[in-house]
């Protein structure tokens, strides 16, 4: 091993409020190599919108070690729109993984004032690629009355690791949506961390997930709220079967002077195996009075009045397994605005993802 | 409607703030500070066996090695160099109040303890600083063979070799560092044993007075309900508040048999210069049963987290909670359960409040092993903000290891709802008393799983006087 492939351990996606340590939850630990390629991709540019912007430090779900890492050799793309320009079609990359070497990708997006755009990111395996680790960091500065809606595609194939670090900073009455889709990768780590600065600036984010085989899928959703009547909301939902594993962190973390905020997270986990793990914290942080924070999670088989019911229906009880799991990918991938997008998700979920053992 | 900030006020602690000056004529006390020669000079003045002694250095060792853990709230302010870890007054334990010194007796006699004995109790044990001064069962409670006594007594009794085996196998000096100081330095407690199908009809309780400024209590109860038995066991605890720290580091080791039920009800109302850093397990049979309730309103920082291992098919856990976290206290509490067992159900209502500064929060965790098929678990925790300079935090977290479970979590942080106190005030209720009426209803859950007595007590204890609205 030479001076560039040496390792480093990153610690990752940290727990905002630290509990047991024999919970093994408060962190990830994440080996990488201490240099990476640039990762160049295939990238569509609307009409509306054009390269540059401020580069503001943001912080990030996955945390300040892995920013200064991936900061040193990703290849870096900024956009940014123009004031109060509404972007009609998305800005969208796609990036070929072909394993091998580890390679790093950075974006960054300046949403000026009442500005609105799309960007939808594509982490698409090769066919035939080799394993290796994928890093990406996404960041983002919303200002006042800006919406941005990023969708980030995780399709990456056996065999890759993917590293997903997304940051924003929201001014007032701005908007961001997230959606993630994860239908694959040997090991996925994602962090995703909203600063809801301004008042009334507003997050959502929904999360569908497949892990299969002997994947590992760990996620850090962080909703900061900073402003007044700022709301967040994180969705989650998957599957697991076969030797999954998975762990899933929410925070809703209301700051002094959040007055009138509201946060609400959810996770709703099937277990479709005897061998699977998973884990779920969903945090409420709260030193303001005047808010409203709610978390509710569901984990385990499918309710029995369903199960119940449609097998009442003469379906078999393995192939409503199948069914619902699909579902759950499919409600989240009907949320990508792009309808290209959104069909060819739903293809490779079809041809690829939920398939009867 | 305009959003008023409601006043609430602290809980009144002049019932439990009195005190006793302790003069060395009527107390035995070690040096402070913790080494081998204290922990060997505790173990001498206890005429442990063998096995104890061991045990106790034991725990001394692991407490050196080990470190605290990162997650909970400081304890800058706890210097072990400064705590005497064993305080005795100079009398017997005694089954006869009329025995125990005036000036203990008058504390236990302000507590109410006497009289609830009289009224309400199966049982009662009394620990004074570290030791117990009196422990008392009704004649009939021990004609069914229930064993209530010291754990020092059975240590030393026909019972010797039940404790051996129980003693730290549930807590064991491994767990935490103050699982390992209580190892070292533990003295008094009560030892509960309910022969199989054997019914106590009314509670036992044992009662914890920390009365000596600048010292520690490390009371241990271990307490075992044999096959079909049923028993409710209330624990209480309080001290005057001095200015120096006070350290509560006691254990519970609770043993639930096949289909037996034990209830462990527990207020604590500790000073608020106490550091309340105790240790509850329970493990519980096929079919038993174990409920905990749980109120917390004492202490200056508190880690507490009774913990349940579901170990045989069908065992249950319901754990009812609240902590009222006010001005100067951090507490840390919730609740841990393990389904070890298929068909194994727990189901967990915690609440806290905070205010004038107050920190709580709320930290869980529910493990769901691969072999707890059909295993089913319920949490819901809700937490009320009555301030913006108080803090809540919820933490729960949820590990499961089986397709064939059913876990359900959900939590709400919030502030008095004004549409509640418009729907009160639009039936002829003032706004204060509204007000008073949501706060105390908030905490209803908890008090109506006590005896009556202990309601009463827990309600005297939050006295949620309204005082008006501010700002």
């Amino acid at each position: 091993m030479n001076a560039t492939q040496q390792a480093n351990n990153l610690v990752v996606n940290h727990l905002p409020g630290q509990t047991w340590n024999w919970l093994k939850m408060n962190d990830a630990r994440v080996a990488v190599d201490a240099s990476a390629a640039p990762l160049e991709a295939q990238i569509t540019v609307p009409e509306g919108l054009r390269e540059g912007g401020a580069l503001v430090p943001i912080g990030g779900g996955m945390g300040p070690d892995y920013d200064r890492w991936i900061q040193q050799d990703a290849a870096v793309k900024a956009y940014e729109t123009a004031e109060g320009q509404k972007v009609a079609e998305p800005l969208k990359l796609t990036y070929a993984l072909a394993g091998g070497k580890t390679a790093a990708a950075a974006c960054r997006i300046d949403a000026k004032a009442g500005s609105e755009l799309t960007v939808i990111m594509d982490f698409a395996g090769q066919p035939e690629a080799q394993p290796g680790t994928a890093a990406f960091s996404t960041k983002l500065h919303l200002a006042a009355g800006a919406a941005v809606t990023l969708v980030q595609i995780h399709r990456s194939g056996a065999g890759q690791r993917i590293l997903n670090d997304v940051g924003a900073v929201l001014e007032e009455n701005a908007k961001f949506n997230v959606i993630h889709l994860v239908m694959d990768g040997a090991s996925t780590y994602v962090g995703c961390q909203a600063d809801l600065k301004g008042d009334q600036s507003s997050f959502n984010a929904d999360v569908a997930y497949l892990v299969q085989n002997e994947d590992l899928l760990d996620t850090n959703y962080v909703a900061l709220h900073h402003g007044k009547k700022t709301e967040s909301r994180i969705i989650s939902a998957g599957v697991l079967r076969d030797r999954a594993e998975k762990l899933f962190r929410g925070t809703i973390d209301f700051k002094k002077g959040a007055a009138g905020s509201v946060g609400n997270e959810k996770e709703d986990v099937m277990l479709m195996d005897d061998t699977v793990v998973n884990k779920t914290i969903p945090l409420i942080l709260c030193a303001e009075e005047d808010v409203e924070g709610n978390h509710g999670a569901t984990i385990g088989k499918l309710d029995d009045a369903l199960l119940f019911y449609m097998e009442s229906r003469g379906i078999d009880v393995d192939d409503i397994y199948e069914m619902i799991a699909k579902s759950k990918l499919e409600a989240a991938s009907r949320l990508i605005p792009d309808q290209a997008v959104r069909e060819d998700v739903q293809d490779y979920i079809e041809a690829h993802q939920v398939q009867k053992q | 409607m305009s959003k008023e900030k409601t006043y609430v006020e602290d809980v009144d602690r002049s019932l439990y703030d009195f005190r006793y000056d302790e003069s060395d004529k009527d107390f035995y006390k070690v040096e402070s500070g913790l080494t081998p020669e204290i922990v060997e000079q505790i173990s001498e003045e206890k005429n442990d066996p063998d096995w104890m002694r061991e045990l106790r250095l034991k725990s001394l060792e692991i407490f050196n090695e080990k470190g605290m853990g990162q997650w909970g709230p400081p304890i800058d302010g706890l210097d072990m160099n400064n705590i005497v870890t064993y305080v005795r007054p100079k009398t017997k334990m005694s089954a006869n109040w009329e025995d125990v010194p005036k000036d203990i007796k008058d504390t236990f006699e302000r507590l109410g303890i006497p009289q609830a004995e009289r009224k309400s109790l199966a049982g009662v044990g009394a620990q004074y600083d570290s030791e117990l001064v009196y422990h008392n069962v009704r004649k009939e409670v021990a004609e069914q063979g229930v064993v209530y006594t010291d754990i020092e007594s059975a240590l030393h009794g026909p019972y010797a070799d039940l404790i051996k085996d129980h003693f730290m196998h549930l807590i064991t000096p491994h767990d935490h560092k103050f699982a390992a100081l209580h190892g070292a330095v533990w003295s008094g407690g009560s030892f509960v044993y309910v022969p199989k199908g054997v019914s106590v009809e009314i509670p036992l309780q044992s009662y914890f007075r920390l009365n000596a400024p600048g010292a520690g209590q490390f009371e241990h109860t271990l307490i075992i309900v044999d096959e079909g038995a049923d028993l409710h066991f209330i624990e209480g605890c309080s001290a005057p508040k001095y200015n120096v720290a006070n350290l509560h580091a006691g254990a519970v080791e609770l043993f639930v048999g096949k289909n037996a039920r034990l209830r462990y009800s527990t207020i604590e109302n500790w000073s608020k210069n106490m550091y309340n850093l105790n240790t509850k397990r329970a493990k519980i049979e096929e079919g038993g049963k174990m409920e905990w309730v749980s109120g917390s309103f004492g202490s200056h920082v508190s880690y507490l987290y009774p913990m349940t291992i579901l170990n045989g098919e069908g065992a249950q856990m319901e754990y009812t909670g609240i902590t009222f976290a006010g001005k100067g206290q951090n507490l840390d509490t919730g609740m841990k359960v393990v389904h070890n067992a298929p068909h194994t159900t727990s189901v967990v209502s915690a609440k806290s409040i905070s205010k004038d500064g107050g920190i709580s929060t709320y930290r869980s965790s529910v493990v769901v092993n691969n072999k707890a098929k059909g295993a089913k678990s319920s949490v819901s925790c809700a937490s009320l903000m009555l301030d913006d300079i108080s803090r809540s935090d919820t933490i729960p977290a949820m590990d499961v290891r089986t397709q064939d479970a059913d876990v359900g979590h959900e939590a709400k942080i919030g502030r008095i709802s004004d549409e509640a106190v418009f729907y009160l005030m639009s039936r002829g209720i003032s706004e204060e008393d509204a007000r008073a009426m949501i706060v105390s209803g908030f905490a209803d859950n908890v008090s109506k799983e006590l005896p009556l007595e202990y309601a009463v007590e827990m309600n005297n204890l939050i006295r949620l006087e309204m005082k008006g609205t501010i700002g």
